[in-house]
């Protein structure tokens, strides 16, 4: 079945994805140190810090904000989106290679300058709408990867299928729900978990657009660093490492997804 | 079946009209049809394009082109800014060598970065493309896995594995290295850190190009008695291009604009044109300054990713040419 | 109550009944209902402000006070965007920034009729009436226990530290302090003196390039590191950052040398435009409170910036108070407006030593 895959290939694999794994797993080390501050290697075991975060309220609000916000720009970002890359795939448009630009630009423009220039906007108009005001900011950034992801599925999809369905007489939703959805899904669902991800693990953005109210997770963790530098910042980073797992696992187990289409 | 689960892992192929069919028609996909049948109509693509570009320019065009044009405002020196334009910050950019020198140490940072995630990728995206289901999936997970993680959270990490008790200096000197290299602290460190990162963004769009390489073509070449090395050099690299492509361009932008990393790990030895960016932003207060320099990034960026597109596009359609 | 497990619940405790109960509180009714945002720092203090401080001021005005964490850099960021429709009412920021919210229109003058707490407020802490400090600590020198630290900070240049020193990064504060540091061992000259001579005492910094490690951001994680033993001694930190550490028992606490130490003021001040200003306002004056002084003070060991209040020797070992044990330890503040109009160039001169 593998006989593409030679053993010395897999050996290789197995070596860089040990690299890959390595750091992620000195914060799972550091979280279960018994000591008042972070030593490495651990000394002692306790799970002690895990029970300081996860009953601490802090750190539960700023969770459940990401994960709320995550969610709307996630949606945002399919919305418009999942229509724009189907413009630009299935469409010739005069300046099509502008639009295509400006969707990418915001991925090389740094994130810190996107950020201020936006407060700045919405302080101009006036904005008190924090949530709004982040949603905008992540959807910019999230938006890039949602087209790049869709695009590259609908680029894809198998013309003559199309073809073959409409000569057999099937009508254009049947055609679009039948034979063009299930090669696009994939892409779309990949785009969507990319856009949640960036979303939740956004800092330069967020930094400048959040409030006491509306904090997410990694300015959380960067007060937590400041406060004290003891195991609890290893017990948040261990647990969001889990959560992310268990993201990618459920959606795995619920889509059957094709994950390598993540970041086609 | 595992087959078929692979194939649509990596785009190498379609899934065909009968599985299509087991999809239920419902309100959704009624709805959907409605959409789709829209798409027929003759300003349709615009009107599918328009939101997000309006999107776009109103939250990022705009007020980006604010900062830019701030870039060309002054900035006097108690922190006040005075009105009237002035090429002064961009004056002072190209003045001194200072800034031309990080300039040449991000291009090159990113430049490796790039290099060094491709060199990795293609292992792991012909594992992907070409592996069992169950490895392709452990593969996928496992580097993606990274992106996950907030950046400084992961540079501890890498922190613990580099300073001269950490991991790695552990290991190699269990495989005899008497003295082994301190790396935390230098650009080597940073460069690590980056590859580590942005890994996913080459693999992924290298194994759906590795995917889409009709099987036949490679078997073929085994047959006449092509080494796999061969296989891979003649017919292989060349089809990926594109793939690689894509995801290379990414890599370079992102490295390039990364700040974090050259901080934490660089131990602020190596600075990118991101961190000084952040340094005039946040520190100096000098916001004019600081636009100047985003300019710059930007400016090398598009530059980049322009001149590379074009290079692989060329040497793409001669090695396409020449492997038929 | 909280879930804090760095610190003794005892204190904690402590603090928070004194702060509950505020001696002969009329009803604020004007109050009822408004809202104000803040924006504070994070570390310890931030901590305290948020889950002390805030909840009783809000209980005793019937109003709500949403406290961002930030620091003061963003702070100052942040005032500056919305400048043209302030957010913010009260910002929390470190002295260096107060001149530069000044020039820009930023902050508005105290009303010092409205703040009777002023008036137990050190005069040299009221910066002209343009905001209050809360809190003092000391930045100098901080290293493992496991050494004996230099008397002299001139000794520092010796080849013996070759790679062992921690040096904090031109985007803190506590950068300037070392330049004036550079500046006085070169010279021989005392800080007040020294620090106007920083310009030609770049020579001085680029010779101890050798000796240093890294220059860190985030002075928690240089304790940390040094308590691990991965560098020897850093330099330079504000104490509020150190001592955290060393009362948890790790192996990492200051010096101070003979030429002294500089003093990091943390202060408050208020927002020009600032919505619902009188609430602003209470909200300052409770800050400055001696009450409320002592909880902070304690909790995140800084000195209070107000006369008259009382600590535990315990307490006293960590923080220089009252005014005159500052004065005897030679705590120095430098001449912002002086060094701001400088530190583009100086941190220029930084990056082109230590970047390239």
């Amino acid at each position: 079945m593998n006989e593409t895959v030679s053993p010395l290939l897999k050996v290789v694999v197995g070596i860089i994805l040990l690299i890959v794994v390595a750091p992620l797993v000195v914060p799972l080390l550091m979280s279960i140190s018994d000591t008042p501050f972070i030593v490495f290697p651990p000394q002692g075991f306790t799970l002690k810090w895990y029970g300081a975060v996860l009953a601490n309220p802090e750190a539960r609000a700023s969770f459940l904000f990401s994960l709320e916000l995550a969610a709307i720009v996630t949606g945002v970002s399919l919305l418009l989106g999942v229509p724009c890359a189907a413009g630009l795939t299935r469409f010739k448009l005069p300046g099509q290679d502008a639009i295509l630009g400006l969707i990418l630009s915001p991925l090389i423009v740094p994130l810190i300058v996107t950020g201020v220039a936006l407060l700045q906007l919405f302080a101009m108009l006036g904005s008190r709408a924090t949530l709004l005001q982040l949603v905008i900011g992540h959807t910019v950034v999230c938006l890039p990867y949602v087209i790049r992801s869709v695009s590259a599925s609908l680029l894809l999809v198998n013309r003559n299928l199309e073809d073959a369905a409409s000569v057999l007489g099937a009508p254009p939703h049947i055609v679009a729900t039948r034979v063009i959805w299930p090669q696009v899904r994939p892409g779309i669902l990949a785009g969507g978990i990319f856009s949640f991800i960036v979303s939740f693990d956004d800092y330069p953005i967020s930094m400048w657009l959040a409030d006491g109210n509306h904090f997410p997770v990694p300015l959380y963790l960067y007060t937590v660093i400041e406060r004290s530098f003891d195991p609890s910042i290893a017990a948040i980073a261990s647990l969001m490492i889990f959560f992310a797992l268990l993201l990618v696992l459920v959606i795995e187990k619920v889509f059957g997804l094709s994950l390598a289409r993540l970041a086609s | 079946m595992s087959r078929a689960d692979i194939i649509d892992v990596t785009a190498s192929s379609s899934p065909d009209l009968r599985a299509a069919r087991e999809i239920p028609e419902g309100w959704i996909s009624r709805l959907a049809g409605k959409a789709w049948s829209l798409l027929s109509g003759r300003y349709t693509g615009y009107l599918l394009v328009a939101p997000t570009v309006l999107f776009l320019a109103a939250w990022f065009l705009w007020p980006v082109l604010t900062m830019v044009y701030l870039s060309l405002t002054a900035h006097s020196v108690d922190g006040v800014m005075v009105e009237g334009f002035t090429l002064e910050n961009y004056i002072r950019l190209f003045s001194s060598d200072l800034y031309f020198r990080i300039l040449m140490r991000t291009i090159r940072i990113a430049l490796m970065t790039s290099l060094f995630a491709a060199l990795f990728a293609y292992p792991l995206a012909i594992t992907i493309a070409r592996g069992g289901p169950t490895l392709a999936r452990l593969v996928t997970i496992t580097i993606l896995a990274p992106l996950l993680v907030n950046v400084v959270v992961r540079s501890y990490g890498w922190q613990t594995i580099l300073n001269k008790t950490g991991a790695l200096a552990w290991v190699l000197k269990l495989l005899g290295v008497s003295n082994p290299p301190v790396l935390l602290y230098t650009e080597w460190a940073v460069l690590i850190a980056c590859v580590h990162v942005y890994l996913p963004f080459v693999v992924m769009p290298l194994a759906g190009a590795i995917g889409r390489i009709d099987r036949t073509v490679e078997e073929a070449a085994r047959v006449a008695g092509a080494t796999r090395f061969s296989v891979f050099l003649r017919v292989i690299f060349p089809l990926s291009l594109p793939g690689l492509a894509v995801g290379v361009s990414l890599v370079f932008s992102l490295s390039a604009a990364a700040y974090v990393t050259p901080q934490i790990l660089g131990g602020n030895f190596s600075p990118l044109l991101g961190t000084l960016i952040e340094q005039q932003i946040l520190t100096l207060n000098d916001w004019p300054f600081g636009a100047a320099i985003s300019t710059l990034l930007i400016a090398m960026v598009l530059a980049s990713n322009l001149i590379f597109l074009k290079l692989v596009s060329r040497r793409f359609a001669r090695w396409t040419a020449g492997a038929r | 109550m909280t879930t804090l497990s760095r610190r003794t619940f005892g204190k904690l405790a402590l603090g928070a009944t004194t702060l509950a109960a505020p001696m002969g509180f009329t009803r604020n009714g004007w109050a009822q209902g408004k809202e104000i945002q803040i924006g504070i720092w994070g570390g310890s203090q931030g901590e305290f402000v948020k889950k002390n401080i805030i909840p009783a001021f809000e209980k005793d005005f019937g109003c709500k006070v949403t406290a961002e964490e930030g620091f003061t850099l963003a702070n100052v960021g942040k005032m500056r965007a919305t400048k043209a429709n302030p957010k913010f009412s009260v910002m929390f920021i470190d002295d260096v920034a107060i001149p530069i919210c000044k020039t820009e229109g930023l902050i508005d003058q105290l009303p010092s009729a409205d703040m009777p707490a002023l008036a137990n407020l050190y005069p040299r802490f009221g910066f002209d009436g343009w905001g209050t400090a809360l809190a003092i600590s000391v930045a100098s020198m901080f290293h493992n226990t496991s050494i004996t630290p230099p008397g002299s900070y001139a000794d520092l240049w010796k080849p013996e530290y070759a790679g062992k020193l921690k040096l904090v990064s031109p985007k803190n504060t506590p950068s300037v302090f070392f330049l004036i540091v550079a500046a006085a061992v070169k010279s021989g000259k005392p800080f007040a003196e020294a620090q106007y001579l920083v310009d030609d005492s770049f020579d001085k910094v680029a010779a101890l390039k050798p000796n240093i490690m890294n220059l860190f951001d985030n002075g928690p994680q240089a304790a940390a590191e040094v308590a691990q033993g991965q560098a020897e001694i850093g330099l330079l930190e504000l104490s509020k950052y150190i001592y955290p550490y060393t009362a948890k028992g790790a192996p990492v606490t200051m010096s101070f040398p003979s030429e002294g130490s500089f003093a990091g003021n943390n202060c408050q001040v208020l927002v020009k435009g600032a919505p619902n200003k009188d609430l602003a306002v209470a909200f300052m004056n409770r800050m400055i409170e001696p009450a409320v002084q002592k909880a902070f003070s304690e909790y995140a060991l800084t000195a209070p910036p107000v006369s008259g209040i009382e600590f535990s020797a315990e307490t006293l070992k960590y923080i220089a108070y009252p005014v005159e044990e500052m004065d005897k330890r030679g705590l120095f503040t430098p001449d912002w407006e002086y060094i701001n109009a400088k530190r583009s160039g100086w941190t220029e001169k930084m990056n082109g030593i230590f970047a390239v």
